[in-house]
């Protein structure tokens, strides 16, 4: 009884940029597969959470101004991409570790980083509809005139990826499903009070302020306003470096963790 | 091999007051236990919250009318009595489920009530912490003195049941886990945000405030902030009729999931 | 009509004695699943009873309805004077039960949980002390006796999950797949401990896929196959039909078709490439050579000829190797 009988046997090792990019195409057709579940949900999810918060924010006012209701409207996209990244991504990894899948899904034989491009890809693109149907909803409700720019597509787009990164990251480095959606909870309420995303950031306190410069929240909401208001935002630059150091990070909490795994 | 002589099991079924009583003794050493991972975090959590409700709501403001400051201050206390049961409960229950472990627990030889009343015990001491650390915070940055009145311990215990209890209900009624989940993110949600906890009822469209007259939250804050205040809140009655009402409909709940054996 | 007066005698009888009956359990999902089908059966105090059965043939299902976590479609459920079916919260009272599931203590220590679910079944803080202390040496966990639950490996779950469970036990005690993931050392100490409380007067419920265990602990035994009793008895009793047989297992070579069977092999059973046949003890030898003769031919690897045992009376009942379970 010999190897060789058994047809299609794999003996070689598979590397190059070709390999890379077959394993792209292989992987984000695999997690198309698996998102259609979390498709659905994603979407009602943002629009719930996205408009709902949005429309709910209006309520906290005896009087709502135009400049309320035009940060508010301005800062509904990131509304609808904070609970895409930060709870319903932890919460799917934490769950697919829970049922063993994860375990499969990384154990194919494909670069760790055409995974991970596929997995951000694909959950980017899926978050995207609902966060333009969220925008929408609130700028029906306020009635505000938005000055649109091209700069909405980089911003939409790095916010996205940002918050998408960061939760997976997020979702694996806390082992206990439980823990990662209490503070994933905590986080997102905390998160959404203490953060100038629908208030101008002239309410806020400078030490409070310098907090939430360094993290993600206040930032995607200026990408995206700027894209959306003229005016508005200053300091656009600062924005997207943070934003781009927090993918970053998410990536390397992702490659560390899925490594170490070994 | 070690013989082991103890009792002969019981042939006697135990009914009764000292039965009861026991049980329910046991079942909230239990039920603290079972938490002890969770307590401090909780605890945690639930502060943040308070706090965060309590300091946050200002931000949305250049300067937060006193009005508004006293009415935040005084609806806080009921999310921090009613999160844990309505929120946390079914949560826990549904990671039971997941894990299969939801059996065992229902084929111990315990009375559903005094099981029932376990559970609340634990909710409301997890809650009140919190509730005074959130009014002291108000205090402190608000300048207010509350009218504490004897009026606020059965509020606070009214509240604490009746959340608990509709919580108690969900968790055992619904028999998908995941569809708790998320039921229950939507309840935060919509609870504490399209309700008039946080902002009078007068700040939401007219059918909206309306829709809130059936439901127990806004009375929750009605019959607290009784409590807190003297002349502030007005309809007292009625809303300790309602919250009493929903702590029916609770128990109506509960004893039909639990009694039930498919 | 006989049945009914026979019914009551034996009622009458069981409520002296203190027997387990369950009288034609039926259980009905959606008008067509039958998961339980009119089972009867009885167990008096002092016995350990197996249940042994392919998944989802409705053990399960049915220890379920003792303990009250579901309710018959129809049939009887009696313990001594007690109807468990119309009385759930007796039946919690006078049953323990052990899931299969692990038990939920991750933030319990060893000696807290078992102390406490002692407590939670009406023991009294000194009897339940000791109590918890004697299971706690005799299962030799000792050295966990203050680990928090969630550091616990599986097998140690399992035996702190027992010793909740028993001590302080009910009349009747169910234990589902108890030895699972126990290391064989304290596996034996289990045993004994099953041993022990059904001598104290405890009625035992084993519902087991390891065959080969059941046959050395229970006193009798009733294998379960699609909902229904198929066979109950003795182990000895049930191997009687295989008395004078002897065990022919052919291990072939992968992808080897089943050969040609000689007309004095009896009953094959194909798992994988064994091929599991009983022949009559006379034709020990024929046997032999003709597995010799397979492995000759390249057909085979090996053989093994030993005495029938309860394995292959359930390979017979039920079409299935003990070992297809999960």
């Amino acid at each position: 009884m010999s190897i060789t009988a058994w047809p299609g046997l794999t003996i070689t090792t598979r590397s190059g940029m070709g390999y890379w990019l077959a394993s792209l195409r292989s992987m984000t057709r695999f997690e198309m597969g698996r998102a259609r579940q979390w498709a659905a949900l994603m979407v009602l999810i943002q629009i719930l959470m996205g408009a709902g918060m949005a429309l709910m924010y209006g309520f906290f006012y005896p009087q709502i101004t135009h400049e309320t209701a035009l940060y508010i409207t301005t800062g509904t996209p990131a509304l609808a991409l904070i609970p895409i990244g930060f709870v319903l991504v932890p919460a799917s990894v934490g769950q697919e570790r829970l049922a063993g899948t994860f375990d499969f899904t990384w154990s194919l034989p494909v670069p760790r980083s055409a995974q991970a491009t596929a997995t951000f890809l694909l959950f980017t693109v899926l978050s995207l509809p609902g966060a333009v149907l969220a925008l929408a909803v609130a700028s029906w409700r306020y009635q505000v005139q938005l000055d649109i720019s091209p700069l909405i597509v980089p911003g939409v787009l790095l916010s996205a990826l940002m918050a998408i990164s960061v939760g997976f990251g997020m979702g694996l480095a806390i082992s206990n499903p439980l823990l990662i959606n209490l503070i994933t909870n905590a986080l997102v309420f905390v998160v959404l009070l203490f953060s100038p995303i629908v208030i101008p950031a002239s309410h806020f306190p400078p030490w409070l302020l310098a907090v939430d410069r360094a993290l993600p929240f206040y930032n995607m909401a200026e990408v995206i306003r700027a894209g959306l208001s003229i005016g508005l935002v200053t300091d656009l630059t600062r924005s997207y470096l943070i934003l781009l150091a927090w993918t970053i990070a998410g990536w390397s909490m992702t490659a560390w963790v899925v490594g170490r795994r070994k | 091999m070690t013989a082991c002589a103890g009792p002969l099991p019981p042939v006697t079924v135990r009914r009764g007051v000292a039965y009861w009583a026991g049980s329910y003794r046991a079942l909230t050493r239990w039920h603290l236990a079972s938490l002890r991972m969770w307590l401090m975090l909780l605890t945690v959590v639930q502060i943040m919250t308070g706090a965060g409700f309590v300091l946050g709501f200002a931000l949305f403001f250049d300067h937060i009318p006193a009005s508004a400051a006293l009415f935040v201050s005084t609806g806080v206390p009921v999310i921090n009595l009613v999160v844990v049961g309505l929120i946390m409960g079914p949560q826990l229950v549904a990671q039971q489920k997941l894990q299969q472990s939801y059996d065992f627990v229902r084929s111990l030889p315990v009375p559903q009530t005094s099981a029932a009343a376990a559970w609340y015990t634990v909710c409301l001491l997890a809650g009140l912490p919190a509730v005074v650390v959130s009014l002291l915070i108000a205090e402190a940055r608000y300048g207010i003195s509350f009218a504490v009145s004897p009026a606020i311990v059965p509020a606070v215990l009214l509240v604490a049941f009746t959340g608990t209890i509709i919580g108690y209900g969900l968790g055992h009624a619904v028999p998908n886990p995941m569809v708790t989940t998320l039921v229950t993110e939507l309840l935060i949600f919509a609870a504490f945000g399209f309700t008039p906890i946080l902002y009078p009822s007068w700040q939401l469209p007219g059918w909206l405030a309306t829709l809130n007259w059936w439901f127990p939250f806004g009375h929750m804050a009605v019959i607290v902030r009784a409590g807190l205040t003297s002349g502030m809140a007005t309809g007292i009655a009625s809303s300790y009729l309602i919250v009493a009402a929903w702590g029916v409909i609770g128990v109506a709940l509960s004893a039909w999931a639990l009694g039930r054996r498919a | 009509m006989a049945v009914s007066i026979e019914a009551a005698q034996a009622d009458e009888q069981a409520a002296a004695d203190w027997s387990f009956r369950a009288v034609s359990v039926t259980k009905v999902y959606g008008g067509t699943l039958r998961a339980n089908d009119a089972i009867t059966l009885s167990v008096r105090p002092g016995e350990v009873y197996g249940l042994l059965g392919p998944n989802g043939a409705g053990k399960t299902t049915l220890v379920k309805q003792v303990i009250g976590l579901l309710k018959p479609t129809s049939g009887q459920i009696r313990l001594g004077p007690f109807d468990l079916v119309a009385d759930p919260d007796a039946a919690r009272q006078l049953c323990s039960y052990l899931p299969q599931a692990p038990m939920p203590i991750d933030s319990f220590r060893v000696r807290e949980a078992i102390e406490l679910t002692g407590r939670i079944r009406g023991g009294d803080r000194g009897a339940v002390r000791r109590r918890a202390g004697e299971l706690i040496e005799a299962l030799d966990i000792g050295e966990w006796e203050n680990t928090m639950g969630q550091r616990l490996s599986g097998g140690i779950k399992r035996l702190v999950g027992f010793s909740m469970v028993t001590v302080w036990p009910g009349r009747v005690v169910i234990l589902d797949e108890p030895t699972n993931d126990v290391d064989p050392l304290r596996r034996r100490l289990l045993w004994e401990q099953i041993r022990l409380l059904a001598q104290r007067g405890c009625a035992v419920f084993l519902v087991t896929h390891n065959v080969m265990e059941a046959e050395k602990s229970v006193d009798r035994l009733a294998v379960i196959s699609a909902g229904r009793l198929i066979a109950e008895g003795t182990p000895s009793s049930l191997k009687a039909e295989d008395r004078g047989h002897l065990r022919l297992q052919v291990m072939l070579v992968p992808e080897a078709a089943t050969p040609p069977l000689p007309p004095w092999v009896g009953q094959p059973v194909r798992v994988g490439h064994n091929l599991i046949t009983t022949i009559d003890e006379a034709d020990a030898a024929h046997g032999i050579s003709w597995a010799t003769d397979l492995i000759g031919a390249g057909v085979a690897e090996e053989y093994a000829l030993g005495a029938t045992t309860l394995e292959d009376v359930y390979i017979r009942l039920t079409g299935h190797t003990s070992a297809d379970e999960g």
